[in-house]
């Protein structure tokens, strides 16, 4: 029997009032990637900033753990701090914070919060230029603030060099996928597939099969009206490719 | 009779006794006789911060040596620079009541003269040490360079200081002033450059509350393509008051002027910006831009913001922008959700904000550091 | 090229007042002058209430304790308001008229030189119409069809005596009688003008209009309007206003107020064209109003909408003060001004509930020598957690002694709270023309179409068949101003 790393159990939650997940169960086990995949509004956004802590999103039921540990109620920081990692669909901007100044910060938190040894300068140095550099990003993009007038395609790239950097124990990746081209699809890919551990769990929400071409899920997830209304293994992310969504939503 | 006429019969008997400023002091002292001092209800530019908090009678002693420290990294003045300690001089007029308070009190003007042509590689620092009435005027001539550093240190009484710059045609001159210091009384200060044709000046100005300190700020750019950038940040904190009122006044054709102010209020501070960007009939083919940002940090700080402009002729290009708002809530929760603190996180982000101001001759002489630690970061 | 365009412009110009014509009724007028005596036999003349003549008279002495008001970006002569008669109305007044049938049809004349044929407008759009001349209301259509809904629309002083409870409740209750100046004055004189009441969760079910007609010479206008939504309730209200052209110059402080309790709305709408003077600036009305609107519910929503061609002087600032948590403001504003006319106008955004939003869009449009500045306040309180406002202020300059200005005041003590202002400067350039006529089309259209352009955001907020005037209203005043 393996370990859940992240367990979902009957999660509800509202948006100003308007209920969108409606009783939301889902595990993963340290080891797999799962995809969860759904049509526009069906809540997959909506459970990334749950679980992220969101201010604005108010869970009226249900539980979340992180390695056995409860997660609702929890500061977003100690969220981060207990492991967990949300890549953002819309990558933040922070004009006059630096890249660099802002990943230290962020790995300086984890250090302290875990009572471990923070990296010195040289060594966060010799580690985010090699993590950089195979997302193929250069020194100067570390300089510039956060997401500053980053295109599209580096901003998700930089969502995976902070996931390669802070090591979570459970990533959600909020439609990582959207907005990019070909080349950077792949080099997305294979940061995620680097990420891939026994050790660590990984959340997919994405819209299409394209992704799963290039990281392939260990289970697929379809979330329709706030609920899972099927789960299968790789194959069922290809049929719904083929037939759409419409054949399981239409019957949920 | 009220405090004001209170002070001005004060200030007019003080003013009048014999001294060997009387040359310099004679005609604002008449234009003070004629006019008076204003009643701060009746004044829309003083709206937030009242005039009769600047009408200090400790400004009536003469036991403060008043003139600041004017004086070249190294100690030496350049050749082609002359530093002139004077009561001959004739000082242009201003018409701001608080400068004619100033030009009937002061003992002398220190005149700073930079010959034509001259590049001073040096810089000229400016440091205010005392309390009182002083003034410095700063002539440019034809294609001379400078920078300066101007900086006012704490006192404990109340000031009042005026620095007239003139430059002629293409002088270039670099200006760095910095204002942090609160002190125990109200502290007033008035800049006023004239630029000639093809003229550019350029400000840094740094400036903290103080109970109250109000910065007044003239440019007119008098000639053709004359030209000006104004970088300001803007703190009040503590139950301090800062008014800051910059007006740039565009007289010549083709001229420019850009403007970008950060506000942070804190505590229980008030800060006010006061914006003002007029194009003047003859000011065709003029290109004006302000952006505002404040940063409203406590509910019991207050920020008041009035970006203006008045036009009055129709080839221009004019812009401006403020903002009043708190921390935005998705860089906190992105910061957050990375694993940073809160208190970290807002910290982070209010450095940020100031960052965006700090040019980088500024930094170059730790305003950044300056401000973070004013503001506890 | 550039003189050649410049020379056009000025022909226009010269165009004069398409709406300028002087109706020649007699009337019932007060000699010019103000007193207590006056504002008694006011009072007394309505069959007024005492409460309303001790309403009247407490803003009578405080107006004569008030200085006039210096502090906007005009400047015109002193007004003598000793000068002024305090009371006019048309002769037929003793006698009303039951039907539209026996009004003095040289007042319906009037009404079809302006275009506007009173019946035959009501019936084709659907509107009730309410016709002030001068200062008494003399005619109301659509009442059943209101009174069905249980909507009250009448003139003030009728609702004086049919709904007293609700006037005495709710008048002066937004600007009160000592807010300024000219709300002052007004409250101590007014004439009359409209009051609207809509009940509890009633939607009004067609748009109520009132046109505005100065008359007779050397009278005041002071109008004063009331409009109360109940919780839920909707209303759109229209004002127009033209005036004939006339030498003397003409105040107009009138005072609107707009109470919205609970989830009401209320959108008011005006196309202002009172007459602005000649080409040398001879004449023209100053209109110096106090227009404001109280969100006293929660989630209560009030909407300005105003084109303003017209008046030498426009002193007007249409306000919200948003209390109820969650209620919205909202100003669009188009301001043009020409040859001498100054125009002081926007708006005031005072948040106090929280979560409160307002909008401010600011069009100004300067031509010939006239001043156009916009002046508006957003204040934040302590309470207005969550509050937002957005301001956009454009100004398109088109003369070149002409001047556009921009005044905002923005005051927040809240962090929890967002502010944005943006202000723009353009202008129509000789380039721009250049180019058009080069395509064949001519200045005047050129122009035309340029400004329609940069209004369009705020013409879009009018109801359609007022958005059809407005447009016509800019065009007629374009034509006297540019090429």
């Amino acid at each position: 029997m393996t370990k859940n790393l992240l367990e979902i159990e009957d999660l509800h939650a509202s948006v100003a009032g308007t209920p969108i997940l409606k009783g939301l169960s889902l595990s993963i086990p340290a080891g797999e990637v799962h995809a969860l995949m759904g049509p526009n509004g069906s809540g997959k956004s909506t459970l990334a900033y749950v679980l992220a802590g969101r201010e604005g999103y108010e869970v009226t039921a249900g539980r979340v753990r992180i390695g056995g540990a409860d997660l609702l109620g929890l500061a977003p920081e100690s969220r981060a701090h207990l492991g967990l990692f949300l890549a953002f669909q819309y990558p933040i901007e922070i004009p006059g914070v630096s890249n660099m100044e802002f990943l230290k910060s962020a790995l300086d938190a984890h250090h302290r919060a875990s009572g471990t040894e923070p990296l010195s300068t040289i060594e966060f140095m010799k580690r985010v230029r090699s993590v950089a550099a195979d997302l193929a990003l250069n020194t100067e993009f570390l300089k510039r603030g956060v997401n500053e007038g980053f295109s599209g395609g580096e901003k998700k790239r930089n969502e995976i060099l902070q996931l390669l950097m802070l090591e979570p124990k459970v990533a959600v990746l909020d439609e990582t996928d959207s907005g990019l081209d070909i080349d950077a699809l792949k080099v997305v890919s294979a940061g995620v597939n680097r990420f891939r551990d026994p050790g660590r769990a990984t959340l997919l929400i994405t819209h299409y099969q394209r992704l799963l071409d290039h990281i392939v899920p260990d289970r697929v997830h379809v979330l329709s009206d706030g609920m899972i209304v099927r789960s299968g293994d790789a194959g069922l992310a290809r049929e719904l490719e083929s037939r759409g969504y419409g054949w399981l939503t239409d019957a949920a | 009779m009220t405090a004001n006429n209170d002070f001005l019969s004060r200030l007019l008997e003080y003013a009048s006794a014999p001294s060997a400023a009387d040359a310099l002091r004679a005609p604002a002292l008449a234009e003070l006789r004629r006019h008076g001092l204003p009643d701060s209800k009746k004044i829309e530019a003083f709206k937030y911060t009242p005039i009769t908090a600047y009408y200090r009678s400790d400004l009536l002693t003469s036991d403060t040596a008043a003139a600041p420290r004017i004086e070249f990294a190294g100690g030496r003045t350049p050749a082609g620079v002359t530093i002139t300690q004077t009561t001959a001089a004739a000082i242009p007029a201003e018409s701001h009541p608080l400068a004619r308070i100033n030009a009937s009190l002061i003992d002398s003007v220190t005149v700073v003269d930079v010959a034509a042509g001259r590049t001073v590689k040096e810089t000229l620092h400016i440091d205010h040490a005392s309390s009182g009435c002083n003034r410095v005027i700063v002539r440019m001539g034809g294609k001379s360079r400078m920078q300066i550093v101007e900086r006012h240190a704490r006192v404990d009484r109340a000031s009042n200081r005026v620095i007239q710059i003139s430059l002629a045609a293409d002088a270039r001159l670099y200006h760095q002033r910095t204002e942090y210091e609160p002190g125990e009384q109200s502290a007033w200060g008035l800049l006023h450059a004239t630029l000639g044709d093809g003229a550019v000046y350029d400000l840094d100005h740094y400036l903290c509350g103080s109970k109250p300190r109000r910065a007044d700020i003239v440019v007119d750019l008098r000639g053709r393509a004359a030209s000006t950038s104004l970088t300001a940040g803007i703190i009040a904190s503590q139950a301090h008051a800062i008014d800051s009122y910059v007006t740039i006044n565009h007289f010549g054709r083709d001229t420019r002027s850009r403007q970008l102010v950060h506000g942070i209020a804190t505590d229980k501070g008030q800060l006010t910006f006061n914006g003002r960007i007029e194009i003047h009939p003859s000011a065709g083919g003029s290109d004006a831009q302000l952006t505002n940002r404040n940063l409203l940090l406590m509910p019991t700080a207050r920020i008041n913001t009035k970006p203006e402009l008045e036009i009055h002729t129709r080839d221009v290009a004019c812009s401006h922008g403020a903002t009043v708002g708190a921390l935005d809530a998705g860089q906190l929760f992105y910061l957050r959700s990375r694993g940073i603190d809160e208190h970290a996180a807002r910290s982070l982000l209010t450095r940020a904000f100031l960052s965006r101001i700090v040019t980088e001759a500024a930094m170059q002489l730790g305003v950044e550091t300056a401000m973070q630690s004013i503001l506890e970061l | 090229m550039a003189t050649e365009t410049g020379a056009r412009i000025d022909d226009l110009v010269k165009r004069p007042y398409a709406a300028g014509f002087v109706t020649d009724i007699e009337s019932d007028t007060l000699p010019p002058g103000l007193s207590e005596d006056v504002v008694r036999f006011i009072s007394a003349r309505k069959g007024e209430p005492d409460w309303l003549l001790e309403w009247r008279l407490a803003a009578y002495r405080h107006w004569r304790t008030m200085p006039i008001p210096e502090w906007a970006h005009l400047t015109f002569p002193p007004i003598d308001f000793e000068s002024i008669s305090y009371f006019s109305a048309p002769r037929s007044q003793k006698d009303r008229p039951q039907s539209l049938d026996d009004v003095d049809p040289e007042l319906l004349r009037t009404y079809e030189k302006l275009g506007i044929p009173l019946h035959e407008r009501a019936a084709l759009a659907g509107v009730a119409v309410d016709a002030v001349f001068d200062s008494v209301s003399i005619g109301t259509t659509f009442k059943d069809k209101l009174n069905e809904a249980g909507v009250v629309f009448c003139s003030l002083a009728e609702a004086v005596q049919s709904h007293p409870e609700l006037v005495k409740r709710y008048l002066g209750t937004v600007v009160p009688t000592r807010d300024n100046f000219y709300a002052a004055l007004n409250s101590a004189v007014f004439s009359d003008g409209s009051f609207v009441y809509i009940p509890k969760g009633v939607r009004c079910p067609m748009e109520l209009s009132t046109y505005f007609r100065i008359n007779a010479r050397n009278t005041g206008q002071f109008e004063r309007t009331l409009i109360v939504a109940e919780e839920g309730a909707y209303v759109s209200y229209l004002e127009g206003c033209t005036a004939p052209q006339r030498d003397e110059h003409q105040l107009h402080a009138a005072v609107v107020e707009l109470v919205a309790l609970d989830d009401a709305q209320i959108k008011y709408s005006t196309v202002q064209n009172w007459y602005p003077g000649d080409a040398e600036g001879r004449g023209g009305i100053y209109n110096c109003v106090t227009t404001r609107g109280a969100c006293i519910g929660k989630r209560s929503k009030i909407s300005w909408t105003q084109v303003e061609t017209g008046s030498a002087i426009t002193w007007k600032y249409p306000s919200v003060v948003l209390r109820g948590d969650g209620s919205v403001g909202e100003f669009y504003s188009v301001a043009l001004t020409n040859n001498y006319q100054q125009a002081d106008t926007g708006t005031k955004m005072v948040h106090l509930g929280r979560d409160t939003r307002s909008t401010i869009v600011s069009k100004g449009i300067s031509a010939g020598r006239s001043q156009n500045s916009y002046r508006g306040l957003v204040r934040i309180s302590p309470s207005a957690h969550g509050a937002r406002n957005h301001t956009q202020c454009d100004s398109l300059l088109i003369g070149e002694l002409c001047g556009a200005h921009t005044f905002p005041y923005i005051e927040s003590s809240q962090p929890g709270a967002i502010v944005e202002h943006e202000a723009t400067t353009s202008k129509v350039s000789d380039d721009q023309l250049f180019l058009c006529r080069q395509r064949g089309i001519d200045p005047e259209k050129a122009v035309s179409m340029i400004v329609n352009g940069f209004c369009k955001e705020v013409f879009r907020e009018l109801p359609m068949e007022f958005a059809v005037e407005a447009g016509k209203l800019l065009e007629v005043s374009l034509e006297g101003a540019v090429g």
